[in-house]
Order: C-alpha cells, then structure tokens, then sequence
C-alpha cells in the first residue's frame, strides 16, 4: 500500500516538475516586445536584408563586443559593447522598442545601441527608429546620432531603393563613434571595411547559424507530450540537449530609459 | 476541563498571529510601493529637468525670433528656473506646476514655429535638435509610465481587501497627467 501511495506522489512531483517546465518553455511575453533571435546582433525579422548584409553586422558587432570587453574596459567599467540591428514588418506604435532593449539586455555596463528599421508589407522601408543605451547616451547624444542617420543613412550618394547599403553605411558609422569616442581608439577604418561591404554586397556566405534547422528549437508541443507520456526517462535528457545546442548570443543586460528618436 | 479552556486561548492566539501577519504583510507593501513612488517620482523630476537643459539649449539657438516667440522663450525661462528652484526646495507641486508651463508652452512654440517658419529659419540644425528633444520627451514619457505605474500598484494595494482595514487612513497617489505630452513632437518638415 506504501509503495502505491510512494509511486503516486513521485508521478505527481513528475507531472508537477515537467509541467512547469512546458509552462516556462512557452512563457508569454508582453504582446508589445519581439524575442531576439539566436545571433542576437542582426535580427531580419522583415526579410529583407542580403546575406552579407547580415553577416557583415553578425560579425563586425561580435567583434566589437570582444574588442570591448578586454581587461583595461572591464577596469572602466565600459567593456561590452553591443550595437543590434531588428527589422520588422510594422508600424513604430507596434512595438515597443524600449521595451525591446530592455528586455533583450543591449550591451553590457547599458553600453547598447539598436536600430530599428520599419518595413511595410510591400517590403519598403519605412522608417527608422535609433534607441540608445543609458550609458551610451553620455557618448552618444540623440542630436548626433540623428546627424549621422542624416550622413551616412540618408547619404545623397546612396540609391534610396538601396536599404542595405544605407544601413551598412550607417551601422559602421555607429560602430566607428564607439571605437573612437568610448573606447579612445586612434583610428577606425570605416572607408576600407565600407568598400569590402561593396564588393561582396551581392555574395551568398551561407546560412547565419540561426538559420540552421532547429529540430528541437521547432518541436511541437504535442510531440513533448508524447515524449513525456510514452518516454518519461527521455524528457529531461531530451531538454537539457535542447538548451544547450548550437549558436547562442546573448545580450549582456543593458537597459535604456526610452532615449530613442525616429527619423 | 484545562482543554476547554486552553482551545479558545489557542484560537484567539491563532487568530492574533494571523491578523499580525496581514497587518504587517499591508504595513510592509505600503512602505515599499511608497518609496517605489518616492523614487520614481525623482526620475520623472530628473528626466523634466535634463529635457528643459536641451530646451535652453534650443532656445539659445534660436536668433532673430518675432516677438510671439520671444515671448514664449522668456515664459519657458522663467518656468525652467522656477522649476528647478521648486525642486531644490523640494516643493513638488510647484515643480509639477512649472513643468506644466514649460511643457505646454514648448509645444504651443514649436507649433507655432511650424506654423510660421520664417520664425525659424534662423535656427541651425534644427533636425539635430528635434531628434533631441524628441529622445529627451522618450525618456520622460518612460519615466512617467513607471511613475504611474507603481501609483497603480500603491492604490490597488492600500485599496483591497483586507490591507484597506490597515490601511484606511492612506491615500491613494494621483498618476502623472501627459497631456503635454505628444509621443513625438511636432516635426518641422
């Protein structure tokens, strides 16, 4: 009779645990707020960036936070640095894009920038929308960040129909401002890493590595129920594999206080 | 018979620590929801106060204003140094009242440059300072929504059933009005 009643109260513990866990799986978030996606950095929500656009910000944005976070930073206080690009098929009421930052955790020391373009459902830009960081605005006005969406996003020179190139010219703008002005370096080579943008502009590099099938990212809630009715000693396995797989960049909990203008 | 006498001290024991428990459940929410508001009260004053610096600064980029507009900056002036002596005097409702003057007097300005351009077409990098101010209203409107959301929480808590027994003599805070407040601010183009 013990053994009975010990056998219950273990699968309702069991029951209780996975069902918690199913609950914290689909979590919702506020309706207002976007999830980031597993490159963090570049997130083409809209659809409509090239390939090298994509990789070129994947890159040069991990490269900015490991150049950042190096030891004499860390002593300043000023290591992390993260600039994150969103693209989204909507209107600028739609989201929340502070809410955005803050929920994604932009740069470490509040050290972020995101830009935010919005595109129609014709696939055409919109608008854009800067949101700077709380410590990033003590480098970063609102008044110069503006002049340079005004310089290098609006640049006579660019094909208006061209987004991606606006956006590149623009996105290394932003992160030539953080290696010269927060992190004092004594040059930036935005013309020369502009030009290879050019010549590799139309260049396929392959699939971003959130692109990559996700057979547990994308697995259906039924087929978790079947596991965990038909086999209960695979669940927890079968989670901890699913946590820990592949790509994973995560924002280093940076916050802003709404400091963002739209042009 | 010491049962029966024992049982009723029990319950009145039992009963005493679970109203204990309330009253100081009730107390302790007060208390923190109170300096939750207190706090985010000074970042909505601090958040005012960077705002009406860039203000200045806009005003000091204005040159050969018309008199209407003259006028408007000599209101927004004084209202900006009125506020921030209410605020160092720690008189809020009369840094909420200056905020007010400046807030709907700006707007009124920026609508009537956008009325009269020729009023403003002496005014340098004007988009530069739009975006500015546009950012700074961000931040205070942020502010103000956090504001007003811990009074929310303050009054729900002091209002529901069984805190109000507690905590009848409280009053419940008013929210931030945002009339002045346009999500973006009037555009000159």
């Amino acid at each position: 009779m013990k053994t009975i009643i010990y056998k219950w109260v273990l699968m309702v513990l069991y029951t209780l645990l996975i069902g918690s866990l199913l609950v914290s799986c689909n979590k919702k978030t506020t309706p207002n707020v976007i999830k980031s996606n597993e490159s963090f950095y570049i997130n083409d929500y809209a659809d409509v960036l090239l390939n090298a656009t994509l990789w070129t910000i994947l890159d040069y944005s991990i490269e900015l936070y490991d150049d950042s976070s190096v030891q004499e930073y860390q002593d300043l206080n000023i290591d992390g640095a993260q600039i994150v690009v969103l693209t989204y098929q909507s209107q600028l009421g739609d989201i929340n894009t502070t809410e955005i930052f803050n929920s994604w955790g932009i740069g470490k020391n509040d050290l972020g920038l995101l830009i935010v373009l919005f595109i129609d459902s014709e696939k055409n830009y919109q608008e854009l929308v800067v949101e700077i960081g709380d410590k990033t605005s003590e480098y970063l006005s609102a008044f110069e960040a503006s002049n340079m969406v005004d310089t290098y996003f609006n640049n006579p020179d660019i094909n208006p129909l061209d987004i991606d190139l606006r956006l590149i010219s623009l996105y290394f703008a932003y992160v030539e401002f953080f290696y010269m002005n927060i992190y004092d370096y004594d040059s930036y080579d935005y013309q020369s890493f502009y030009d290879e943008y050019l010549e590799n502009q139309y260049t396929y590099f392959g699939k971003l590595p959130t692109e990559n099938d996700d057979f547990f990212y994308n697995m259906p809630i039924w087929l978790w129920i079947i596991i965990i009715i038909f086999l209960p000693n695979a669940f927890i396995p079968l989670v901890f594999i699913s946590s820990g797989r592949g790509f994973r960049i995560s924002g280093g909990g940076g916050r802003s206080r709404g400091y963002w203008f739209k042009k | 018979m010491k049962k029966i006498i024992m049982f009723p001290i029990f319950i009145a024991a039992v009963v005493l620590i679970i109203l204990g428990i309330i009253w100081i459940n009730a107390y302790n929410g007060e208390v923190t929801r109170n300096n939750l508001i207190e706090k985010n009260r000074g970042d909505v004053h601090a958040a005012l106060g960077s705002r009406y610096d860039k203000v200045l600064a806009f005003i000091d980029a204005i040159e050969g204003a018309d008199t209407t507009v003259t006028n408007y900056l000599n209101i927004i002036k004084e209202a900006r140094t009125a506020f921030a002596e209410a605020i160092d005097n720690g008189d809020i409702i009369e840094a909420d009242a200056e905020a007010g003057t400046i807030d709907s007097t700006f707007v009124t300005l920026l609508a009537y440059m956008e009325d009269n351009p020729a009023s403003y077409n002496t005014v340098s990098l004007y988009a530069g300072f739009m975006s500015e101010f546009s950012a700074a209203t961000n931040v205070v409107l942020n502010t103000i929504g956090k504001f007003n959301e811990s009074v929310m929480s303050y009054n729900n808590h002091i209002q529901k059933f069984t805190n109000n027994m507690f905590l009848a003599n409280k009053e419940p805070y008013a929210t931030y009005s945002i009339t002045n407040y346009n999500a973006t601010l009037p555009t000159f183009n």
